[in-house]
Formats: C-alpha cells, sequence, structure tokens
C-alpha cells in the first residue's frame, strides 16, 4: 500500500450515525472493509484512471471515503477504533496459522482494555467476527475462556447466570464419562 | 442402687470416648491404607482393635451415616431451590415487570452464536481440560458444544499427539511423523482419541508395590518384633514432551515426592531416562531409557485404559540391562505393579 493510501482517511458510520474518522491503515486491521476498500474503491480509481491523468489518481487517495458500519452500535464502534489505534504498529501471529494463533497468551493491553461487561464484551467479539479481525476475536474468546478457568460449574453459573438445567444423576453421568479429558 | 445410679452416666462417658478414639485411629489406618503404606495401616489397625474391638462396625454404621446425612442436605438443597423457583413463578406472574429487572440475563447465551461460543469452546479446551469438563457440566447447551461436535476433540488432538515421542527405530522421522499422522491412525478425532494412545503430561505415573518379608528382629537377638513384616516402596515416572522422562524408585509416599519431581529442581535419588513410544501393531508400547555405567536398562510397558480412564495405566511388559557384549539380561519383573496415572494441578502450567 503506497503511503498515500495509508494516510487515506476513512470515516466509519455506526448503527447511530455517528463518525469516526481514522487513517486507512486503522481501517484496514478490518478485513472485511480491508477487502471492501480494495474492491471497491481502488477498482473505481483504477477505472477513472483509464481516462484521467496521474493528477487525478492523487485526488482519489486523498479523498475521504466513508464506511457505513450498520451492524455496529457507535460505543462499540469506538472501542474497536481504539484497539485498531493501539495496535497500528503491532504485528499479529500468522493469522492463517492455527498454531501459532492459538498457543499466544493474551497480550497485557488487550487484557485490560477488554476489562468491560460482559454485555460489551460480548459486543465486541460480535463485531470483531463481523469485521473480521481475528487477533482481535481471539483475545475475546480466550478473555472468556480465562473467566472459564479454574471454576466449578457451579462457579461457571453464577460468572455466566447460566440456569442449570441437569438433573444431579445427569451430571455424575457427564462427568464419569468424560473424566478422561482432564488429564494430557 | 445409689452407687450404680451414679456410675451409670460415667461408664457412657468413657464408653463414648474409648470408641470415638478408636474410630479416629482407624481412619488413621484408612488413610495410609489408601496410600498402600500396609505395614503403617495394620498398625493403626491393631491399636483400634486394642481399644475397642467393635471399631470397625463402628466405623462403617459412621460413613452411613454421613453419607445418609450427604444425601439428605443435597435433598434440602434442591428442595431450597425448588422452593425459590416457585416463589419467582409466582411473583413473575404477580407482578411481571418488577421481577423482570431483577432476573440477571445470560448474555454469554443469549448474544453469540453457536460457531462463537465453539470458538471459545476450543480456546477452553486449549487452556485446561478440567475446565473444558466443568464447562460441559454447566448446562445442556455447553455440554453438547464441549462433547458432542468434533471441534474440541480435534483440537485436543492437535494438542496432544505432536507431544508424544515416536520411536520408529531407523525410519527417518520426518518419514515417521507422516506416517504417525495420515496412515495409521484415523481422521476422525473422536475414534482416534479412544484408539490412540498417548503419555500425559500434567500428572505422575505411580506404581505402588506390598510384599512381605519375614519379621524384623532388634539388634543382637534372634526374637522376631512381628512375625511377617510389609514393605510399601513406589515408582514413579514423570514425562516431559521433549523425550526426557524423570524415573525415581523410593518408599517416599506421593505428596511429598510430587513438590520435588521436576526436571532442574528433582529429588536427589531421580533418574532422567529417555523415554519414547512405538507404535507397532496399533499398540502404544513405551520405552524408558537410561544409562549407567556401561550398562542400559530398558524398561518396556503396553499403555491400557483403566475404566473409563483412557490410557491410564503402564502395564510391565519386561525390563532388560545391555552390556553391549553379551545377550540382554532380563530382571525379574513378577514383584511389579502397574503404573497408575495421577494429575497433579501444579504440573498444568509447565506442560501446556
Amino acid at each position: 500500500m503506497s503511503d498515500a493510501k495509508k494516510t487515506q482517511q476513512v470515516v466509519l458510520v455506526s448503527g447511530e450515525g455517528e463518525q469516526f474518522s481514522v487513517d486507512r491503515a486503522i481501517a484496514e486491521r478490518s478485513i472485511l472493509l480491508k477487502n471492501y476498500l480494495n474492491d471497491m474503491h481502488d477498482h473505481a480509481a483504477s477505472d477513472s484512471d483509464s481516462d484521467s491523468d496521474s493528477e487525478s489518481n492523487h485526488e482519489s487517495s486523498t479523498e475521504t471515503i466513508t464506511m457505513p458500519v450498520p451492524n455496529v452500535r457507535s460505543s462499540v464502534l469506538g472501542k474497536i477504533v481504539e484497539w485498531a489505534e493501539h495496535h497500528r504498529g503491532s504485528t499479529f501471529p500468522d493469522e492463517d496459522d492455527d498454531d501459532s494463533r492459538k498457543s499466544a497468551p493474551v497480550d497485557a493491553w488487550d487484557r485490560e482494555f477488554l476489562k468491560v461487561d460482559q454485555e460489551m464484551l460480548y459486543e465486541i467479539i460480535l463485531a470483531a467476527n463481523y469485521l473480521n479481525i481475528k487477533p482481535l476475536l481471539d483475545a475475546g474468546c480466550k478473555v472468556v475462556a480465562e473467566m472459564i478457568r479454574g471454576r466449578s460449574p457451579e462457579e461457571i453459573r453464577r460468572t455466566f447466570n447460566i440456569v442449570n438445567d441437569f438433573t444431579p444423576e445427569e451430571e455424575a453421568a457427564i462427568r464419569r464419562e468424560n473424566e478422561w479429558a482432564e488429564d494430557r | 442402687m445409689v452407687v450404680d445410679d451414679t456410675l451409670k452416666p460415667i461408664d457412657i462417658n468413657q464408653l463414648v470416648d474409648k470408641v470415638s478414639e478408636a474410630i479416629k485411629i482407624w481412619e488413621k489406618g484408612v488413610d495410609k491404607e489408601k496410600n498402600g503404606s500396609m505395614t503403617d495401616a495394620i498398625r493403626y489397625y491393631r491399636q483400634a482393635l486394642k481399644i475397642d474391638s467393635n471399631v470397625e462396625r463402628n466405623y462403617r454404621e459412621k460413613l452411613h451415616e454421613e453419607f445418609e446425612e450427604h444425601k439428605r442436605l443435597n435433598e434440602l438443597k434442591n428442595l431450597k431451590l425448588n422452593d425459590t423457583n416457585d416463589k419467582e413463578n409466582i411473583e413473575t406472574n404477580d407482578n411481571h415487570e418488577d421481577t423482570k429487572e431483577l432476573e440477571l440475563p445470560c448474555w454469554i447465551l443469549d448474544m453469540l452464536p453457536d460457531y462463537l461460543l465453539s470458538h471459545i469452546v476450543k480456546q477452553v479446551v486449549l487452556l485446561s481440560g478440567q475446565s473444558w469438563l466443568n464447562l460441559s457440566l454447566s448446562c445442556k447447551k455447553f455440554n453438547e458444544l464441549c462433547f458432542h461436535d468434533t471441534l474440541p476433540y480435534k483440537t485436543f488432538a492437535n494438542l496432544i499427539y505432536p507431544k508424544q515421542n515416536y520411536s520408529f527405530g531407523s525410519v527417518d522421522k520426518d518419514y515417521a511423523e507422516e506416517f504417525n499422522r495420515k496412515e495409521v491412525w484415523t481422521e476422525e478425532p473422536i475414534q482416534m482419541l479412544k484408539d490412540r494412545p498417548y503419555i500425559k503430561f500434567n500428572g505422575l505415573y505411580i506404581s505402588t508395590v506390598n510384599y512381605l518379608r519375614h519379621g524384623a528382629n532388634p539388634e543382637g537377638s534372634s526374637s522376631l518384633l512381628n512375625p511377617i513384616m510389609m514393605i510399601t516402596y513406589y515408582r514413579y515416572f514423570r514425562f516431559y514432551p521433549d523425550g526426557l522422562c524423570l524415573r525415581l524408585l523410593t518408599t517416599d509416599e506421593p505428596k511429598t515426592v510430587v513438590k520435588n519431581f521436576e526436571l532442574g529442581n528433582a529429588h536427589p535419588k531421580c533418574e532422567v531416562c529417555d523415554w519414547s513410544f512405538s507404535l507397532g501393531d496399533k499398540k502404544g508400547i513405551l520405552t524408558v531409557m537410561r544409562e549407567g555405567g556401561r550398562y542400559q536398562f530398558r524398561e518396556y510397558f503396553t499403555i491400557r485404559n483403566h475404566g473409563k480412564k483412557r490410557f491410564h495405566k503402564f502395564k510391565w511388559i519386561e525390563s532388560l540391562v545391555l552390556d553391549g557384549e553379551h545377550d540382554p539380561v532380563n530382571c525379574d519383573i513378577s514383584k511389579e505393579k502397574p503404573f497408575f496415572f495421577s494429575r497433579v494441578k501444579s504440573y498444568e502450567k509447565y506442560t501446556f
């Protein structure tokens, strides 16, 4: 990506219509937005290149692109932008390499960043999934997994307000059947 | 008569004291027996029997009472829960809006679709086996996602099998890995985890051996203190994914060994051995090898299930001593007992 494209401004519009102006490089942390920007805008720009001079190309790189993100609420989109701004220079383990992604512990800043109420945490996970931001999705899921770690079934239910729909006999049977999974 | 009346309550008190003291000593014996120390256990049992010859019956009655009490408590707890549910139902009917505010929503199940919940389950599987099981016990939905879907099994298989140290004799290692991955085992992870043995790293394998010998006699005397004496010793193994393992033969009980049983900080009598796993005719054969002077010691085991617990038991095949010049010598293993796996919480962080 050229420098001009990196600093090109993208205005993200939340579900409520609030606008977040970010550098294109920040918006492109989202693979969904990156593909969209590459496919739609660059394609349109190269189309216009064929019948215009290089000056107009330069103009298209500096113009602001507006991207509606209607599925994401303002408060959540704000958090996502904050995350992407913080990780402006970060490189993440190969996104297609499942092994390196899964073994990495949650980044300390991400852990602090994700100390939010559960509703917000799940909204961030949903938005990261929708926008296709794998490192944020992974961090969110790992934080939830850590909330489960070391807790008894009853404590897990209390943490997440889960209603126990097992009879004590069913619970005992499941424990017997799957206790092998505890040892590794 | 008067004398009798005053004595009676004292007798009962003394009797009660005796009975409870005997039970306390008997319980110590039970603890020792659980750990495999039969000699100590028998000592406590005899001591208890001397105080009260009915101690065994009293102990069993006490166990039964405790069990009944536990059952009643559980029933009571369930009743209380039902009660509160009923109350909530009534209140919901009476004043729907008020209770709605009090009810806490289950955001995780209400908001996240199954494929994202599966993603979380996957992370839980990677973090801890115990949490995997506990999450599945929280409700039917999570049980479905934890144990009735292929993904967690696949995650678990991908986590444990690459850490096994396979030996294929002279076969090239790359070839061995390829062979190991594709040819022998089904690709279906649920079945593979049932069929394909693996060594576990988050605990110890312990073999408890008891044997009888003639009784001890004090120095300078030919009279025996006891006619027979029971000896208890333990064999321990702790495995590491890099092909090393710790081996210890001692009379120390598990609770004292566990703390000092890691590479670099091991019990002084520990031996560092190499382990490898061969997969001839689909059976896991474990070899533990160590050098001592000009000798090489090799111990061979098969890996077996123990009830529902998979690959939980090592059964002795043979124990050889090789010196490179003569035929291997077979050591007597007729007194040896199988090893069983015991999970150790503090070992989890070192291995995964």
